[in-house]
């Protein structure tokens, strides 16, 4: 094995190195210098700041104690995150192959605890970052110095991360053999089935006192509850004993803290190196799927499930070339829209518009209302950026679309149209749900509709203004993907890390300062429409129809020259400068 | 009906092609060769009109690629080595996509055949992500071939397929020639090349080697007759040294 661990650790310091030097090579490109120099002032704005540098500052006084139920909370955090390792993901190790890894060390003598050993080490950057993050939100708040604190968030996290292998080696185990696999795994199976058993216990147990707390609105009293029978409350020991020393008030108290924390991730490491579970092809399929989703991402612009549904309008042989770009995208948006990520959109909508429900009104309108208001809003601001079948995607297909018999403008008017299309159409379906929705409630309250004579000329402006605005967003989002790949995220695959981080604040920022700078001109032209208008004709609210109006009407004739020096952008931007910005 | 007039391509001071002329006449056959970095790719993009030259010109069917772009690019299909396709368009789409596009008349009938042709009708309906990777390559020139285009650049057209797959492949190019289409065909497969191509144009570096028939090439280099192609290839680009 020290042959063969030696070879490893080549691997890995080497790998290291290079990877810092890249890094630092892409320094000397422009969007990367701000992007890094971007992330590291949010970071300290927001984070080191805000929280007063743990590094510097040191720890906080010894009265700094930390309530029972942040500990209890923090707990209770884990033991749900060890749980969600059983209970969901496939039967597939948490170990990150990759495929050079399948094809250039499965087959090579290399023991599979060796295997493990080297992921176990790779795992250890992530982890490390985690736990920086995590001083520098909790400085101030523990009164222990920042190197102890650190070494017991280094126990806990590790330990977390090997159970996650762990659990993951038994569901492959038993995928793979059936009950021959789980009585192979037969003490960690034993030990998780005798936990669930003791939990139920504990809970039937406690029945009583978690009702009574839990009548008497204390969910930390049903906690604690739950938490003080004998049967869970060794269930629970392991937990206790990583979240411990991280609590301690001091650095003796932590010293015997440690003991049984260092324990736990003993026992964790021993099961997880002793596994022995030929892991090697599920990890295989798991390294082939992986890299078919970063394929598709960098080449089609997918995103990860495509369903082969009727495209929603047909596209006829004849006609403009440009409106076939059109029905693709559509296309792309009906058949990659992720229906979980609506669905969450649609939920925090929902919690919105309950939320603001008063409770005299709490009415199904004020409700919709809510709902409309809130999803006219997220379609304006973050439409652009969320509907990405436009050059978000199809920017990593340049070649392809720079064969295309069509000029540049057409190409992106049809990309920027099709956008603008799917984003208008949801947002002219909500403007009569909050028109009619915003009648009812006013009704509701004011016993009349007195009060809304506001709300029709209020409706067919934003008929024309909303829509106007998102044309505006769609057309800057494209822009920024054609005039600087490197700054903004093309396809569907999400970057990580701390220039991503950068790059995003940045683009974000960009983006938001040039539609301003597009509005600024229609937005006076409608302005000095109103000033001409008469006196009465001024104080009335029809006359932000004409306003809406004139500003829609410049906007199209911005958007118009916009798109055709876009377009001439585009054809002359060389496809390897854009595989170049994104690489 | 491809004019290719001193292209040059740079890429800062790197220049990947430096004044290449040649012409593809209607029904010709004109493969490219040249060792890995020659410029190949970088004259199949630049004919496909995908990057533009830095001097030279480039006409397809008399039209400026430079000043009538559209019109160039209607006559022409580029078909890459690496199948571009889009992963949310089934294979029929694909087909009715490109027709739309390059404005094919009556490409309604020919949607069938070609599917037919290349084996993909049982994958009409079929996303790429469930296609294999010949099948997706025969997707990517049935795109190619669904508006008749009177010029066709292929760039290593045989990857990925199988024995019948290739052999099918290498009679379409033929009827496509024969039906009066100009195809470049770039390849490493000297074999291929000298199967269908009828004429050879060596690049190395950027650069014209040799171009012509075989026969035309060994007439002005006495030492090459009798050799097969292979070593002709090894011989012009000077890689005969390193060959074993």
């Amino acid at each position: 094995m020290t042959g063969n661990w030696g070879a490893l650790r080549y691997l890995l310091a080497r790998s290291a190195v290079n990877r810092a030097h890249v890094q630092l090579r892409r320094l000397k490109r422009p969007q990367y210098a701000l992007a890094m120099l971007a992330a590291a002032l949010y970071l300290y704005w927001i984070v080191l700041r805000r929280a007063g540098s743990p590094l510097a500052s040191g720890p906080a006084g010894a009265d700094a104690v930390i309530p029972a139920v942040y500990v209890m909370a923090f707990e209770t955090l884990l033991v749900l995150s060890a749980a969600l390792a059983w209970l969901f993901g496939g039967a597939e190790p948490a170990l990150a192959f990759t495929r050079a890894d399948v094809q250039l060390l499965f087959p090579a003598p290399v023991s599979r605890a060796t295997l493990v050993r080297l992921k176990l080490v790779q795992a250890q950057l992530p982890i490390l970052f985690t736990i920086l993050l995590w001083l520098a939100l909790s400085a101030g708040s523990s009164p222990l110095p920042v190197a102890l604190r650190a070494v017991s968030l280094w126990s806990l996290f590790t330990a977390l991360y090997l159970h996650r292998v762990g659990a993951s080696f038994v569901k492959v185990s038993a995928a793979q053999r059936g009950v021959a696999g789980l009585r192979r795994h037969a003490v960690p199976v034993v030990l998780v089935t005798a936990a669930l058993a003791a939990a139920g216990w504990g809970l039937w147990q406690a029945r009583g006192t978690i009702v009574a707390a839990m009548t008497a609105g204390s969910a930390a009293g049903a906690l604690a509850a739950l938490r003080s029978t004998p049967a869970l409350r060794v269930v629970l020991w392991p937990f206790h004993a990583l979240v411990a020393p991280v609590f301690a008030a001091d650095p003796a108290s932590w010293a015997v803290a440690m003991v049984p924390s260092v324990l736990v991730l003993a026992l964790c490491y021993a099961w997880v190196v002793a596994a022995g579970v030929g892991f090697e092809e599920a990890a295989m399929q798991r390294a082939d799927r992986l890299a078919a989703q970063r394929a598709r991402g960098r080449t089609a612009g997918a995103a990860l499930t495509i369903r082969s549904s009727r495209p929603w309008f047909p596209l006829r042989l004849t006609g403009r070339p440009w409106v076939a770009i059109l029905w693709k995208n559509v296309t792309a948006f009906q058949r990659t829209a992720a229906p979980r990520r609506i669905f969450l959109v649609g939920i925090a909508g929902m919690a919105i518009a309950a939320s603001t429900m008063p409770r005299a009104a709490a009415t199904l309108p004020f409700f919709l209302l809510s709902l409309s208001l809130f999803g006219l809003v997220w379609s304006v601001l973050f439409g652009a950026v969320a509907v990405r079948a436009d050059l978000q995607q199809d920017m990593l297909q340049l070649p392809l679309l720079r064969s295309f018999p069509l000029r540049g403008a057409e190409i992106v008017g049809a990309e920027v149209g099709a956008s603008t299309a799917v984003l208008v159409t949801v947002e002219l379906a909500l403007l009569p749900v909050a028109f009619l929705s915003t009648r009812a409630v006013a009704a509701t309250m004011s016993r009349g509709h007195s009060g809304v004579a506001w709300l029709l000329p209020a409706t067919l402006a934003s008929a024309f203004a909303v829509p106007t605005v998102t044309a505006v967003r769609v057309a800057v989002a494209n822009a920024w993907a054609v005039l600087l790949p490197g700054w903004v995220r093309l396809g569907p695959e999400r970057q990580a890390g701390i220039e991503a981080l950068g790059q995003n604040l940045v683009s974000t920022a960009g983006s938001l300062i040039t539609t301003l700078l597009l509005l600024a001109p229609p937005a006076a032209a409608a302005l000095a429409l109103r000033l001409l208008l008469p006196p009465a004709a001024r104080a009335s609210a029809w006359s932000a129809v004409p306003m809406a109006v004139v500003l829609a009407a410049a906007v199209a004739i911005e958007l118009f020259f916009f798109v055709r020096w876009l377009g001439r952008v585009l054809e002359r931007t060389d496809p390897s400068a854009v595989e170049a910005a994104t690489a | 009906m491809i004019e290719v007039a001193a292209l040059t391509k740079r890429y800062g001071e790197f220049t990947a092609v430096r004044s290449l002329s040649f012409t593809v006449a209607p029904g010709e056959v004109l493969g490219l060769v040249g060792p890995n970095g020659a410029g190949k790719t970088t004259t199949l993009r630049a004919l496909a009109g995908i990057i533009t030259p830095s001097a030279g010109r480039i006409a397809i069917g008399g039209h400026d690629l430079a000043t009538a772009p559209e019109r160039a690019k209607r006559l022409l299909a580029f078909i890459p080595d690496e199948p571009q396709l889009f992963e949310y368009l089934t294979v029929e789409e694909h087909l009715r996509f490109m027709a739309r596009l390059y404005g094919a008349e009556g490409a309604e009938p020919r949607i069938p055949e070609l599917l037919g042709e290349l084996e993909l009708s049982d994958k009409r309906g079929a996303l790429p992500a469930e296609l294999s990777r010949g099948m997706k390559q025969k997707l990517a020139i049935a795109c190619g071939l669904v508006h008749a285009p009177q010029a066709l650049i292929l760039d290593e057209p045989l990857t990925g397929l199988d024995p019948a797959g290739i052999r099918r492949m290498k009679a379409t190019i033929t009827a496509r020639a024969r039906a009066g289409a100009a195809v470049l065909l770039s390849s490493h497969l000297l074999h291929l090349v000298e199967e269908l191509c009828t004429r050879l144009l060596v690049i190395q570096r950027g650069q014209l080697v040799a171009i012509g028939t075989i026969a035309d090439i060994i007439s002005g280099r006495p030492q090459l007759a009798g050799q097969g192609l292979e070593d002709i290839f090894l011989a012009l680009t000077g890689d005969g040294e390193r060959a074993p």
